[in-house]
């Protein structure tokens, strides 16, 4: 486990307390997201669907990368390594 | 002025929930998109009552979300040409093959529709800012209504898109911000922008209202066509929004029986360096993967991770249409038919429709009797690198001897 960041945008950061920003400790992307959800309960059904997935429209990235392009939820995560978890609006 | 608009409320495209038409960008509960629900029961214009009304978007007020007239910026969007391509129809085999020119609207692309209906938002909703994500063509756009409206404006594009479009961006005195990286990545940081700055970056932070703009090409589509829906549509497609409103446009104009329910095969085409969306159709997938680094000429159409991707699938599919993606060099040889056959020059991103056309055609996807329509989305002026000039080959002197001696040669 190590210590990373986590930033939230729009409406999660609400279902956060406030906190836009809050450290963790975790292993993984998906590590990170449950620890989250495990010290704000509302964000649950927010991030991930029934089965664990990710939901359709929330982006996650790490150090600024989509974790699509990097190995999804399982992506290992390092040391002061910046989450950010943001709803995903479409643009175009 | 009295309020025209029959808008009644928004709600979720995905759990549903309603809200009033207020400043949101996505669901709050889901974080789907959120959709404008108009009240038809309310209606009170018909047909007829288009005769007297303005040549531009706004002769649809009726179905548009600006609720004040007062807010309304107007730089004469709209009511652009449908031609009938009789030449390029002949060369095809087609008989009722037409271009929808948008080409023509005053910042020469389709996107002042979605533009000038964000903006009088912003006005109406009192945002001090605006601003937007842009491949180029919605920058023009929503800069050019920003100087009418008096708002400052901020642009957030890819470092790397083409000089015309910067420099039309710069004239209406917008700020671009060339971001080094891709058009996502440039989105990603105009929602932060919009929630760091509170900036009204419309095609994020109203985003249910500036979609609406675009449903106007349906509209008109269908008053061109004398109040009928044509048997096929051919839409370039980078985040699949444009594709998403004309199929909206196509059923409420049903829905308020302006049109007999008529069953459009509705196509969707991409670039084949950026085909996310025609990919996933491809494959029979219901989700799109997105491509991290797009790499074509179309860069108007250059979006790696279309928001509106699952619901081009559903709606093209729906309809029996397909998503298509077609080359750099089909693309750079439809611009060059189209100015050759119509007089219409066209950008990479809409002659993507004329590409796929002849692709559709070849594979016997268009019957020869169909009424099929292209949509031509943005101007050939935009990208004028893209045609190579072949003028400097034909310098002369001034003098009927040299120019007899080049006649000679053709
Ligand atoms: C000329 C042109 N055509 C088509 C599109 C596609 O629009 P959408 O993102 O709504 O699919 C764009 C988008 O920027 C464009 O500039
Ligand atoms: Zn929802």
């Amino acid at each position: 486990m190590v210590e990373i960041k986590v930033r939230l945008y729009g409406n999660l950061v609400g279902f956060a307390n406030g906190q836009k920003e809050v450290s963790l400790s975790a292993s993984s992307v998906k590590d990170g997201i449950d620890h989250l959800i495990a010290t704000y309960g509302e964000l649950a059904g927010r991030l991930l669907d029934k089965d664990g997935n990710l939901e359709t429209f929330i982006n996650v990235l790490v150090n600024n990368k989509d974790i699509r392009y990097l190995d999804g939820l399982e992506t290992e995560v390092k040391e002061g390594d910046k989450l950010i978890i943001m709803p995903a609006i479409g643009g175009g | 002025m009295m309020t025209t608009t029959l808008i009644s409320h928004l709600k979720c495209r995905e759990c549903g929930t309603e809200y009033e038409p207020i400043r949101i960008a996505v669901c709050e509960k889901c974080y789907a998109p959120v959709d404008v629900i108009y009240d038809y029961s309310k209606m009170s214009f018909t047909k007829d009552s288009f005769v007297n009304r303005p040549r531009t978007i706004w002769r649809y007020e009726e179905l548009l979300p600006v609720i004040e007239p007062k807010y309304r910026i107007d730089i004469n969007v709209g009511f652009t040409p449908l031609v009938k391509c009789t030449n390029l129809g002949r060369l095809l085999g087609l008989e009722h093959l037409y271009v929808k020119n948008d080409a023509v609207n005053p910042t020469y692309s389709f996107k002042d529709r979605p533009a000038e209906i964000a903006v009088s938002k912003a006005l109406e909703f009192g945002d001090k800012a605006v601003g937007c994500a842009s491949t180029g063509n919605l920058g023009a756009a929503v800069a050019a209504h920003a100087a009418k409206a008096g708002l400052p404006c901020y642009v957030l594009a890819p470092v790397d898109i083409e000089a015309e479009k910067i420099a039309q961006i710069t004239a209406y005195n917008a700020k671009i911000i060339g971001v080094k990286g891709t058009y996502d990545e440039a989105n990603r940081l105009a929602v932060m922008a919009s929630e760091e700055f509170g900036w009204n970056i419309v095609n994020i932070t109203t985003r249910p209202y500036y979609v609406e703009g675009s449903k106007t090409m349906a509209f008109e589509i269908a008053e061109q066509l004398d109040w009928k829906l044509p048997d096929q549509i051919i839409i370039p497609v980078a985040s699949g929004a444009l594709l998403s409103s004309i199929t909206r446009g196509f059923s409420q104009i049903e829905e308020v029986g302006f049109v007999p329910p008529t069953p459009v095969k509705i196509n969707g085409v991409q670039a084949e360096g950026c085909s996310p969306i025609a990919n996933a159709f491809r494959a029979g997938e219901d989700i799109v993967k997105p491509v991290e680094k797009p790499d074509t000429i179309a860069k108007s159409i250059a979006i790696g991770d279309p928001g509106d991707g699952i619901y081009v699938l559903k709606y093209v599919r729906d309809s029996g249409g397909i998503v298509g993606a077609v080359s750099d060099e089909e693309i750079v040889e439809s611009i060059k038919l189209l100015a050759r056959t119509e007089g219409i020059f066209t950008e990479p991103a809409g002659a993507v429709s004329i590409a796929l056309l002849q692709r559709m055609v070849r594979e016997g996807k268009v019957a020869k009797d169909e009424s099929i329509v292209c949509c031509v989305t943005g101007n050939g002026l935009k990208t004028s690198e893209i045609v190579p000039t072949e003028g400097n080959g034909f310098d002369i002197e001034p003098n009927i001897d040299a120019l007899s001696a080049l006649v000679e040669k053709w």
